[in-house]
């Protein structure tokens, strides 16, 4: 998180707390510590930017000039900033008008370099408002990473036979453009 | 394991309500049932003053992570609640990988904000689903968050009482490790003793006192639709009707 704040705010790095005493120092040889220049008693770990060459965000809603409504947590619109490449949104619906809420992240036009239709496009996980998690198919999808065998058939069945995404939405049992239908 | 009274999550509910201190500001993250039902059972019945944020509820909704995650920092947490695929001696967190880092049996999904939010918070509750040998460990295999101090380095909180299906245990700032408290009622002392995988000395151990009937009232009801709505599966498996 705050590789990806130092990237969306253009610094080179963030000071982070935590971390030290954690194993991550031991798999994270990018990881700095400094002592902290203001008070020298405390050591404080650095992280540096990350900034995406590409990125791709599921969302709700975009309009026709790419503004774009994301979920809550904001780590989308993060994602945009930092990004120095094109910033793809998939989104459940393309309207004339957006309908924020109190729970949307909103995310200018300018972030954004291409928006794709995408209904159902954040399946087997959940979209706030438009549908929940799909968890039969999650099961099935933790029973077939257990044995080579059905992932194999796993990955024929939903990855490499499917042509498109709606072909996807038809394998898995929900059907494109009728968002009523993607709701459990 | 099951009592006739109370589930066992039931019981887990109303123990971590009962360490929640009326006045406290406190946030459930996450994928955190018990802590969630435990906090809204400790506003209900003796912490009317709680200032509770529940992320994924109603009244925590428009709270971004990043907004979460900069409070937390500047001190405005006073109690959360973690877990972990192990939990070691020295109140080590693993959420990483079981086995070695580079080619590992499991690999997890990684700490979500738990390296800072252990240290930044007042304190911190640790809970259990599962209490064995395999995940309550002498040393965990990754540690995702520390438990215990390091020198020169700032933290605002420690871990206060791990919960677990079995017993409570305590953390002990001094000896920088988890000690046993209480043994659940139902369960034996050789059980627990089993199930952890360091030595657990048993000096001043007692039983847990069960939930009481008015404890258990408020969770079946009032928590319970609370629940219901955030956590429909769990809530239907484990918290009863009254």
């Amino acid at each position: 998180m705050a590789g990806l704040r130092a990237g969306a705010m253009g610094l080179p790095f963030l000071p982070a707390r935590g971390i030290l005493g954690s194993s991550y120092m031991q798999i994270r040889q990018d990881f700095k510590v400094i002592e902290n220049p203001y008070n020298g008693d405390e050591k404080i770990v650095l992280v540096p930017a990350i900034t995406p060459s590409a990125s791709v965000f599921h969302a709700f809603q975009s309009d026709r000039d790419g503004n774009v409504l994301a979920d809550p947590p904001q780590e989308s619109k993060l994602l945009a900033q930092a990004t120095t490449g094109p910033v793809i949104a998939t989104v459940e619906e393309v309207v004339d008008e957006l309908t924020p809420d109190i729970n949307s992240t909103f995310i200018p036009g300018h972030l954004v370099t291409a928006v794709i239709h995408a209904p159902g496009g954040a399946h087997p996980t959940s979209c706030r408002g438009f549908y929940r998690t799909d968890a039969v198919h999650v099961q099935e999808y933790l029973a077939s990473a257990k044995c080579p065998d059905q992932w194999t058939r796993y990955l024929d069945r939903y990855v490499y036979q499917p042509r498109d995404y709606s072909q996807y939405l038809q394998a898995v049992g929900r059907v494109k453009g009728e968002a009523d239908n993607l709701g459990t | 394991m099951e009592h006739e009274q109370y589930s066992i999550q039931e019981l887990m509910a109303v123990l971590i309500a009962r360490e929640i201190i009326d006045g406290e500001r406190v946030s459930v993250g996450t994928l955190s049932p018990l802590p969630a039902a435990g906090a809204w059972l400790a506003l209900e019945d003796h912490a009317p003053n709680l200032e509770l944020s529940v992320l994924g509820s109603d009244d925590s909704a428009a709270i971004s992570r990043t907004d979460f995650f900069d409070a937390i920092q500047r001190g405005r947490c006073d109690l959360f609640f973690l877990s972990g695929a192990q939990i070691d001696r020295q109140a080590n967190i693993n959420l990483h990988v079981i086995g070695d880092y580079s080619s590992p049996q499991v690999r997890l999904p990684g700490g979500a904000g738990s390296g800072m939010i252990y240290y930044m918070a007042g304190r911190t509750i640790l809970f259990l689903n599962r209490h064995s040998a395999r995940n309550l460990v002498e040393q965990v295999d990754f540690i995702t968050s520390a438990g215990s101090p390091l020198p020169g380095v700032f933290r605002r909180g420690y871990p206060s009482a791990l919960i677990t299906p079995l017993c409570t245990m305590r953390y002990n700032r001094k000896q920088a490790e988890l000690i046993l408290e209480s043994v659940h009622p139902g369960t034996t002392l050789g059980e627990v003793k089993e199930s952890t995988g360091w030595p657990l000395s048993t000096e001043g151990i007692s039983v847990t006192v069960s939930p009481t009937t008015g404890e258990l009232a408020l969770l079946r009801s009032r928590v319970r639709a609370k629940m219901l709505k955030l956590y429909p599966e769990f809530t239907e498996k484990y918290i009863r009707k009254t």
